[in-house]
């Protein structure tokens, strides 16, 4: 009994540590700083965006990676929301950058909407997987 | 598995949230566009882990 109790709680321990970062980092996120008022509020959204959501992502594969085995046998679906990050997440972060300073050196619209698509991207691949770590839902590859 | 690799595991997931709060922290408090050095320090770090292993796709076991 107790052998099983263990993993599980290694399992509880690794998603709790993992939600905490997905949790708080968005509260964080918002926090009380205030816009300067020469900035381009789409510049400073995706670059506090990349940034935090690199922090995040770079912490969810570092844990899954440190312990794969024992997540493994408790839930395969983790490895494959680890390699969803390792590959969407590592493109659309890297898209986010590049769009972020295409808009940055020429502020039209259609730089801004491609910065705005990629924020997006993001946003979403943190929903899913926090969604994920949270309830246990299958996600779609 | 087990009593000391459970702790380690857990061990481990708290290390890499305390490694981060502060870059959380300083992330939130960022009020305008980042400065050209600011950008480099950013993209020189994330590239710098997408290089490494823990950023490599696995090949889960059929």
């Amino acid at each position: 009994m107790k052998k099983r109790l263990l993993p599980l709680l290694l399992l509880v321990g690794t998603l709790a540590a993992t939600n905490v970062l997905f949790v708080a980092a968005p509260v964080m996120l918002t926090g009380c700083a205030h816009l300067q008022t020469n900035a381009d509020q789409v510049v400073v959204r995706s670059e506090q965006l990349a940034a935090g959501a690199f922090e995040l992502m770079d912490a969810l594969v570092e844990m899954e990676i440190n312990n794969r085995d024992s997540l493994r046998k408790l839930n395969p679906n983790i490895e494959r929301v680890a390699n969803r990050i390792r590959t969407e997440g590592r493109k659309g972060l890297e898209e986010l950058r590049t769009a972020t300073k295409i808009y940055k050196a020429h502020r039209t619209p259609e730089n801004k909407a491609n910065v705005e698509t990629w924020i997006a991207t993001i946003e979403n691949l943190k929903r899913i997987a926090r969604e994920y770590l949270v309830s246990s839902k299958p996600i779609v590859p | 598995m087990n009593v000391a690799a459970i702790i380690l595991g857990l061990t481990d997931a708290a290390i890499l949230i305390l490694e981060r709060v502060g870059s959380l922290r300083q992330i939130a408090a960022q009020s305008g566009e980042l400065t050209p050095e600011q950008e480099l320090e950013l993209d020189t770090k994330m590239a710098a882990a997408f290089a490494q292993a823990k950023w490599q796709p696995s090949t889960p076991p059929e």
